[in-house]
């Protein structure tokens, strides 16, 4: 084997050395502020602050709401998951898109809409005033873990429904003819075929909660349930700022969260049966009698209806009413907040910085991210592991954790690069958090592209850089723009991140649509929450289209 | 166990795929369902275990009815108490081996000396050793036979096999096809086997039903297929076939190039040669057809040939 030569090394280098700066570094800062304490190295402080009864409660409040949330997204996405792979619903594929709404839906923006709908004299009490002495019991525990459940479903509904796609009707059917009853092939061969995947969405769900910032905000606070997320933020940014509490509050979360990783990966490796049929993979259909296709459609239509039904209808809604004392009237609807929106400077600027901040973090992760797969690729022992682990490392913790890092790291060589307080810093920390959804587009879109087709380009005379341009790069062109679509969806509607580190007097849609949520003109805010969710469902379309079209390729 | 159909027809959305059938399949025999792909004969195989209902007809095992139509009878087909072995083996990936084969036993609650039975069923396909091994760590030879095994432990009165090789390389095909064989006809088990390739169904089969689009063809002894075919369908599926005319044709090994008496004598041109080892095989234009006959000699492409038929052998219809 030949030696990597030096020239090939150096910008395997440079590239490593760029991905510590943005993402490791801001880690080791994290537990660094953790464990020095005023200049020293303090370990038994750090414990003290950690196991400091404030944090305990904290963790306790967390991760009961990660248990409540599996369980209760679990409740609805069972027979959902069901329903949607095994009955007569399989062929309803507008379904798929449907139930992708919830999940589409920046979480804060569906919880003012249950806020609005539940709260005081809100829309639910208007429309059945009889239900006033009872129906703000909704704020509590129970309503928090209903409106996060609702969010995430989709994904769980979306894995459990895959997998029961994936197992070969012979294994059942086998089943049937030796001998066992339907119940007895659900519990001994349709669930546990079932079980890994079930825990690696569980898993993956919990971490999801956890994470999770945007709801516990705006819903979790109203009701006095403070997590990780809100502490973290809390401490990071109302007086008095304690970043060593941030901090430690921080490390135990990247410890949860990388637990929960590494378990996943071994359940992973566990349970991945190959589960390939040729013939044999008929679709198996359960067939349901009469009642059993309207019980069916009326649990769909029930989830529809709570899960986008009902935030939709109170975002919009409220964007339309002309005075809200007077509520739900004929005579009381306007598009006024609309206009005024379009013509208020503030508002505008909002809008121009999350386009500026989505298309700018697009397109420099997409530069980074390409690069960090094609030398993956050709890289081998260290440094493909480490630009690897590296790479992902942003996905597997919490925004938060990452942006509170970056926080840190850049205030303290502000005199070396004064890049913190500027949008620069933000269009960073965007980079940072999004570099993996290009790292994995790209790489399934190179798990395409078979080496003969390479070395068919060598043979008949190209250049390896040839090859590249006009072989490779064609080839994964659509995963690096679908990688894109996606850093721009998620990236148009970020609120963590803005909300920690935008410099003074800067909003983005997300912060504008809080602010006015808070303490200005409600309606405003919910008339800037349809116009982000409306510019995220085209730019969803644009990217289903690319994703469409690269199966059919 | 001797398995009775009766007018039995299918339709998938609309679209015939069983015409009125009746087939009546000894107690004890290997019987072949053999046909083109599309041609029904999975759909015929699985009606008989359960998994696909007919539209009309009735199905019996012995005295025993477990399709009706007309008595609205449907018994499922974990009450049918067959087996049956997958062409893609079916072996659930969650469980050991010996879980695998114990599983027909278990589900029917017939567990008096689980261990030894599963035993039992392992060393009749040489599995013995391989209890605690999951399916993906076998290789498809050893699947094959662990299907094989799940099927034999229940002591069914049936089983049924839908194209269970294929899924095998060619070395290990030929060696399980005997195996098959020697196991089912030593049990006395009867044996429904759907397969697309001729060879398989010549080789192990007592009765051949060839099917086609629906219908089945011609239900016969190997021998009576081969030498008299009630069809054209039947002559072209089954062994090669060389047309005199459009409704008479000779098999290659009765051609010869010595004179016989009486015999039916072509002078041809021979086109091509192809040497397979033990003979020659030769394409020789006929007509608009092309005759492939067997020679022990070595022949030049061009060269003239007279061949003779001995006109008994020629089958017409």
């Amino acid at each position: 084997m030949k030696q990597n030569s030096p020239r090939q090394n150096f910008p395997r280098a440079l590239l490593l050395l760029t991905l510590t700066v943005l993402i490791l570094c801001p880690l080791i800062s994290i537990f660094a502020q953790a464990v020095i304490i005023d200049g020293r190295l303090d370990l038994s402080q750090a414990w003290s602050n950690i196991t400091n009864s404030d944090n305990l409660q904290t963790i306790y409040n967390s991760l009961l709401l990660g248990i409540s949330v599996v369980i209760c997204s679990t409740v609805i996405a069972a027979p959902t998951a069901f329903l949607l792979a095994r009955t007569h619903l399989v062929k309803n594929r507008f379904l798929d898109i449907v139930f992708m709404v919830p999940f589409m839906t920046p979480p804060y923006i569906a919880s003012m809409g249950w806020i609005l709908f539940m709260q005081k004299n809100g829309l639910f009490q208007q429309l059945f005033p009889a239900t006033d002495s009872w129906s703000e019991s909704f704020f509590c525990f129970g309503g928090l873990v209903l409106v996060m459940s609702l969010h995430v479903f989709p994904f769980l509904t979306t894995m459990l429904k895959n997998a029961i796609l994936n197992i070969p009707a012979s294994l059942e059917e086998s089943a049937a003819v030796f001998g066992a009853g339907k119940s007895l092939r659900l519990r001994k061969i349709f669930a546990p075929l079932l079980t890994g995947n079930y825990a690696i969405g569980a898993l993956l769900v919990f971490v999801k909660t956890l994470s999770e910032y945007g709801t516990p905000y705006t819903l979790g606070r109203r009701i006095g349930f403070y997590v990780f997320t809100t502490d973290i933020h809390r401490y990071s940014t109302t007086a008095p700022v304690n970043f060593g509490r941030s901090a430690s509050l921080s490390s135990i979360l990247i410890f949860i969260c990388m637990a929960m990783w590494l378990t996943q990966n071994y359940i992973t490796n566990r349970t991945s049966y190959r589960l390939v049929g040729g013939k044999g993979s008929r679709p198996v259909q359960t067939k349901l009698s009469g009642a059993g296709k309207f019980g069916a459609w009326l649990w769909i239509a029930v989830v529809i209806i709570v899960a986008i039904g009902i935030p939709y209808f109170a975002i919009i809604s409220t964007s339309l009413i002309k005075l809200r004392g007077f509520g739900l009237a004929a005579g009381n609807f306007t598009i006024d907040h609309y206009k005024e929106l379009l013509t208020t400077p503030k508002a505008i600027s909002s809008i121009g910085n999350s386009f500026f901040l989505a298309i700018s973090s697009a397109v420099i992760c997409s530069i980074i991210g390409t690069a960090v797969v094609v030398t993956v690729r050709k890289a081998k022992g260290f440094f493909k592991k480490a630009l690897e682990a590296v790479s992902l490392l942003p996905e597997m913790l919490p925004s938060i954790v990452m942006v509170i890092g970056i926080m840190l790291f850049w205030n303290t060589i502000y005199k070396i690069i004064p890049l913190y307080n500027t949008i620069g810093i933000m269009v960073l920390a965007y980079v940072v958090l999004y570099l993996p959804y290009t790292v994995q587009y790209v790489t399934s879109a190179f798990t395409q592209i078979n080496d003969s087709l390479l070395e068919a380009g060598r043979t008949f005379g190209a250049t390896p850089k040839y090859v590249f341009r006009r072989i490779t790069l064609p080839m994964v062109s659509r995963g690096i723009f679908a990688g894109a679509m996606m850093i721009f969806i998620i990236a148009f509607r970020e609120l963590v991140t803005a909300s920690l580190i935008a410099p003074p007097n800067t909003l983005v849609i997300s912060t504008y649509i809080n602010r006015e949520f808070e303490q200005g003109s409600v309606s405003l805010g919910m008339a800037m929450a349809v116009i982000c969710v409306i510019i995220t469902i085209v730019a969803l379309l644009i990217f289903k289209g690319i994703v469409e079209k690269n199966k059919e390729a | 166990m001797e398995i009775k159909l009766i007018q039995v027809t299918k339709s998938f959305s609309g679209k015939q795929v069983i015409y009125p059938t009746s087939l009546k399949i000894e107690h004890g025999s290997f019987t072949t369902l053999l046909g083109p792909s599309g041609c029904g004969k999975t759909t015929l195989l699985r009606m008989i275990a359960g998994l696909e209902t007919p539209d009309t007809g009735e199905i019996w095992f012995d005295e025993r009815c477990v399709f009706s139509k007309e008595r609205n009878v449907n018994v499922p087909p974990e009450d049918r108490h067959l087996a049956f072995v997958f062409q893609d083996f079916a072996l659930w990936p969650h469980m050991t081996v010996f879980e695998n084969v114990a599983f027909g036993l278990r589900a029917r609650k017939n567990t008096v000396e689980l261990d030894e039975r599963v035993h039992n069923a392992l060393r009749t396909v040489r599995l013995e050793g391989y209890e605690k091994r999951y399916p993906h760590q076998l290789s498809g030879g050893q699947q094959q036979r662990v299907a094989f095994a799940r099927a034999v432990a229940v002591k069914p009165g049936c089983i049924l096999f839908d194209e269970p090789l294929s899924a095998l390389d060619a070395l290990l095909r030929v060696e399980m096809r005997r195996e098959l064989t020697e196991l089912t006809s030593s049990m006395g088990i009867t044996a429904v086997f759907v397969t697309h390739d001729q060879t398989e169904a010549m080789s192990m089969s007592d009765r051949i039903a060839v099917m086609n689009v629906g219908h089945v063809e011609q239900y016969d002894s190997p021998e009576t297929i081969y030498h008299k075919p009630s069809s054209e369908f039947v002559a072209r599926f089954v062994g090669r076939s060389n047309w005199l005319s459009e409704t008479e044709l000779f098999r290659p090994e009765v051609a010869t190039m010595t004179p016989i008496e009486g015999a039916l004598r072509y002078d041809l041109p021979v086109e091509n040669v192809q040497y397979l080892g033990d003979t020659y095989e030769l394409a020789l234009p006929y007509m608009s057809e092309t005759w492939t006959i067997h020679s022990g000699q070595k022949v030049v492409p061009g060269q003239e040939l007279s061949i003779y038929i001995d006109p008994k052998n020629v089958i017409s219809f």
